[in-house]
């Protein structure tokens, strides 16, 4: 969050070399007739100026006012405007230094005595910027913006060309420049007065009409003159944000009330993030985030448009977001309310899903880039905030067995519901609201409706396994780069005793993968993450590979490779015991390999009756038949091993795809998807 | 170029009285708004072109910014916004914008002649916001006059877009009437 620059040390310095000031003896006259370079410091900062200014004049500014700026009496004729509008600042000055509302009244008595004085842009100035702050305090939106409307109109404009050409002449530090040399810090107080001053007060409402106003200070004017006032302590670089946020996606159709007040918001919930970050969910944290979140309905309140409730419902929702995922990561659950639901933003989701055309400029959209960059932020949030709020049910589930089973159906609930979403407006490539990161959200709630009954809840009925196992092959199909899915698919059937149905139910989606052009150009390009996929689609194409992915787990490599051992010594003594048999039938026995003759049979000294004949033919034909099955058993294993090794090594893709929603891959599963439903509808 | 010498020249010389004087006179009197006025048909040339020019550009972006600021008040049908700012827009138009367009100067002037038919359009494109369609026939009268002949000279109208006058003109007078 970036602070409001404080300027006064800045303008001080500027102050000290200011040509009247170093010229005179130090007087509060000057000081109050240059109090435009200083009069936007922030009360504390001012309080200290004026504390300062006080000790080198003698005499604090209340004093000097009481002694030396009284009104006049009307009976000694009438008074010099000069005095007057000193009187009016000196008032202004305690006013925003201690914000007392009685310095505030004398200061607009005294500009008010200015009106017949108007003519001059010095008195039109600060009359419209003294009513302009007593318009603040009383909270009159109306007559605030008014004031700076006349203020920019009849003081400011008339300033501008004279000062270019002072400037131009370079005369606009000469003593007798007179006001207009001022116009630099006309800019600067007028920006601060709008987008600062009226945010402190309160005011949250009124001041589009002020937008036009805040175009014209962004567009060369603040910022402008770094001689007079340096950039960094300028407020040009929060102005040229609040420029940014009008006219961009996070807009009300150019509303600066709503702007500034997303501002605040904004602001707030960066407050309470880094109260999260250092104290977890405490007591403060907690009312900061409610502070936000009340901050937010405002801004809500205060939007006109689809795209301002967008702009406002993207950031709640990522509000929304952090604290399920706070409750789940701490292990705790305050009280915390908000008047925001994924509901209310997925009915603003549709508003901005079903437009066609260029309807998006009625939404208030000033191009088509911002509404589907801002469409597919609102479609990203309420994903995320999704997946983070049932995975806070499930860890529930954990910790609350005894409400296992509520949580976990409402952790299927919220995956269920974004699933919904995923199959009405995910129908086509190329729909423009929804982010290639959807795919894969939508996989992870696939999977996580099936854990949530088979994993979660303790007694799922027959009807929830059923769905369960319909979400697992959904999820398979989404993103079959996850090794460990197809376990988890046999797990699932097992709990239905079907655990002979996994190749039939599986196969599908491993020929879809392996079938896919858009993952095997992928993958012929060098695309990113080509060679894992590749070692993946080789373990799909097998099905023997595809067994394994399903009945075997990383941890089982070792019992694999150790059973091919056995398989081997199994197939050596087979052949050992085939040898001895041949021998035994008598005849053309082969020469018996000396590795073989520590098992071979006694040699046969006397020809076989026909009965151990029969015997020993029918032991030959056994021990043929299972040198078979362990040849195939051998040749089975040692291929499709390293196959399911090499699988091993793609471990992690789906955290890697979960943690970075810009990964490059979720751009292959939006493809594979539509391609597979293509496919699936066609003739 | 000799008035706005002279405007200078009188303005250097109060400054030298001012210095003189000790205390000076009061700051304001040199840089009433006349400073402006009388410039406003003197040939053009130097540094004083550049300041019109100047001048002018910041003009044409205030305007349009106007333009962006009243469409959006009329987006989000804020009626009371609207009247403030038309009333703003009306009041700078005929007290800042009319007098610096109250010459011919500028049209004939290659350098500026795009700038001075860019912000007609744009004043004419207010006034019809403003729903005041006769002054804006009057600025459309005025870019007839002016640039006639010129036609195909190309102009920064409709917003956001060049086209050349004549077409500007056709799409201004449309939009005239509709409001």
């Amino acid at each position: 969050m970036k602070t409001k620059p404080s300027i006064l040390a800045v303008f001080l310095f500027l102050f000290a070399g200011w040509p009247a000031a170093s010229q005179e003896a130090a007087s509060w006259d000057a000081y109050l007739d240059y109090a435009y370079v200083f009069s936007s410091a922030e009360p504390a900062m001012l309080r200290a100026r004026l504390e300062e200014y006080a000790r080198e004049v003698g005499a604090p500014l209340d004093a000097h006012v009481s002694r030396r700026l009284l009104p006049i009496a009307a009976q000694n004729g009438p008074e010099d405007e000069q005095r007057t509008r000193r009187r009016a600042v000196a008032h202004l000055l305690l006013h925003l230094a201690d914000g007392s509302r009685d310095s505030l009244a004398k200061s607009v008595e005294a500009v008010r005595l200015l009106e017949p004085k108007l003519g001059r842009h010095e008195n039109r100035y600060w009359y419209h910027y003294v009513l302009a702050h007593e318009a603040l305090e009383r909270g009159r939106q109306h007559d605030f913006t008014g004031h700076v409307l006349d203020l920019w109109l009849k003081a400011v404009v008339p300033l501008e060309t004279p000062y270019e050409t002072l400037k131009t002449l370079s005369l606009d530090e000469a003593p007798a420049s007179g006001f207009a040399s001022a116009l630099p810090f006309l800019y600067e107080n007028v920006a601060r007065l709008v987008l600062m001053r009226s945010q402190e007060t309160g005011l949250d409402r009124g001041l589009d009409p002020l937008a036009g106003i805040v175009r014209l200070l962004a567009d060369g004017r603040v910022g402008a003159h770094p001689d007079v006032i340096p950039l960094a302590a300028s407020s040009k670089d929060y102005l040229d944000r609040v420029v940014e946020r009008l006219d961009g996606p996070e807009s009300d159709g150019g509303s600066l009330t709503f702007t500034l007040t997303l501002f605040e918001a904004a602001k707030l919930h960066d407050r309470a993030r880094g109260l999260l970050a250092t104290e977890g969910l405490s007591e403060a944290t907690v009312k900061e985030m409610r502070v936000a979140s009340a901050a937010y309905k405002t801004a809500l309140d205060r939007s006109n448009t689809v795209q301002g409730k967008c702009a406002v419902h993207t950031r709640v929702l990522r509000q929304l977001g952090e604290i399920y995922a706070a409750k789940q990561r701490l292990g705790v659950d305050p009280e915390i309310e908000t008047p925001f639901t994924i509901e209310d933003a997925i009915e603003i989701y549709e508003k901005l899903a079903e437009v066609e055309d260029d309807e998006w400029r009625d939404l208030a959209y000033t191009d088509r880039d911002a509404f589907v960059a801002a469409t597919r932020g609102l479609w990203e949030e309420i994903q995320e905030v999704t997946l983070n709020a049932a995975d806070y049910y499930l860890s529930r589930s954990v910790s609350l067995p005894h409400l296992a089973g509520a949580y976990s159906r409402n952790a299927a609930h919220l995956y269920t519901r974004y699933l919904s979403l995923f199959s009405k407006y995910a129908t086509h490539e190329e729909a423009l609201g929804v982010p290639d990161s959807a795919y894969f959200a939508a996989h992870e709630a696939a999977r996580g409706v099936a854990e949530a009954y088979l994993l979660y809840a303790p007694h799922p009925t027959p009807e929830e396994v059923d769905l369960a196992i319909r979400r697992y092959r959904s999820a398979l199909k989404l993103f079959p780069f996850d090794r460990t899915l197809w376990a988890s698919l046999t797990t699932a059937l097992q709990k239905q005793g079907r655990e002979s149905d996994y190749l039939a139910l599986a196969r599908p989606a491993a020929e879809s993968a392996t079938r896919s052009r858009a993952a095997n150009r992928w993958i012929e390009s060098g695309e990113p993450e080509a060679e894992r996929l590749r070692v993946l689609q080789r373990a799909f194409a097998d099905s023997l590979a595809l067994m394994v992915l399903g009945f075997a787990d990383a941890e089982g490599v070792a019992e694999l490779e150790a059973s091919l051992d056995r398989l081997r010594q199994e197939k050596a003594g087979t052949e050992a015991r085939l040898l001895a048999l041949r021998r035994r039938l008598g005849g053309g026995a082969e020469p018996v390999p000396a590795a073989y003759d520590s098992h071979a049979l006694p040699r046969p000294g006397l020809p076989l009756d026909a009965a151990e004949r029969a015997e020993a033919e029918r032991e030959m034909a056994e021990a043929s038949a299972l040198l078979q099955r362990i040849d195939q058993q051998i040749e089975a294993r040692a291929r499709t091993l390293p196959i399911y090794v090499a699988t091993l090594e793609s471990d992690g893709l789906g955290a890697e795809l979960r943690s970075r929603r810009d990964h490059a891959l979720h751009a292959l599963l939006r493809r594979m998807h539509h391609e597979r439903r293509e496919s699936a509808a066609a003739p | 170029m000799r008035d706005r010498g002279l405007s200078v020249a009188v303005f250097l010389a109060i400054h030298v009285l001012a210095c003189a004087g000790g205390r000076g006179l009061p700051p304001d009197v040199t840089l009433e708004d006349g400073v402006v006025e009388s410039a406003v048909n003197a040939p053009l040339g130097g540094v004083s072109l550049a300041h019109r020019r100047m001048e002018l550009e910041r003009t044409q972006r205030d305007l349009r910014h106007f333009v962006v600021t009243l469409d959006s008040l009329q987006l989000r049908r804020d009626q009371n916004g609207l009247v403030l700012l038309k009333g703003f827009v009306d009041e700078y138009l005929g007290t800042h914008v009319d007098p610096m367009l109250d010459t011919d100067m500028h049209s004939k002037n290659p350098e500026l002649a795009s700038l001075d038919a860019g912000i007609r359009f744009l004043e004419a494109e207010l006034l019809t916001r403003l729903r005041s369609p006769s002054r804006a026939q009057k600025v459309i009268d005025d870019l007839e006059r002016l640039y006639e002949g010129r036609e195909d000279m190309l102009v920064d109208y409709p917003i956001g877009k060049k086209s050349t006058l004549k077409k500007g003109l056709d799409v201004l007078s449309d939009r005239k009437w509709r409001g």
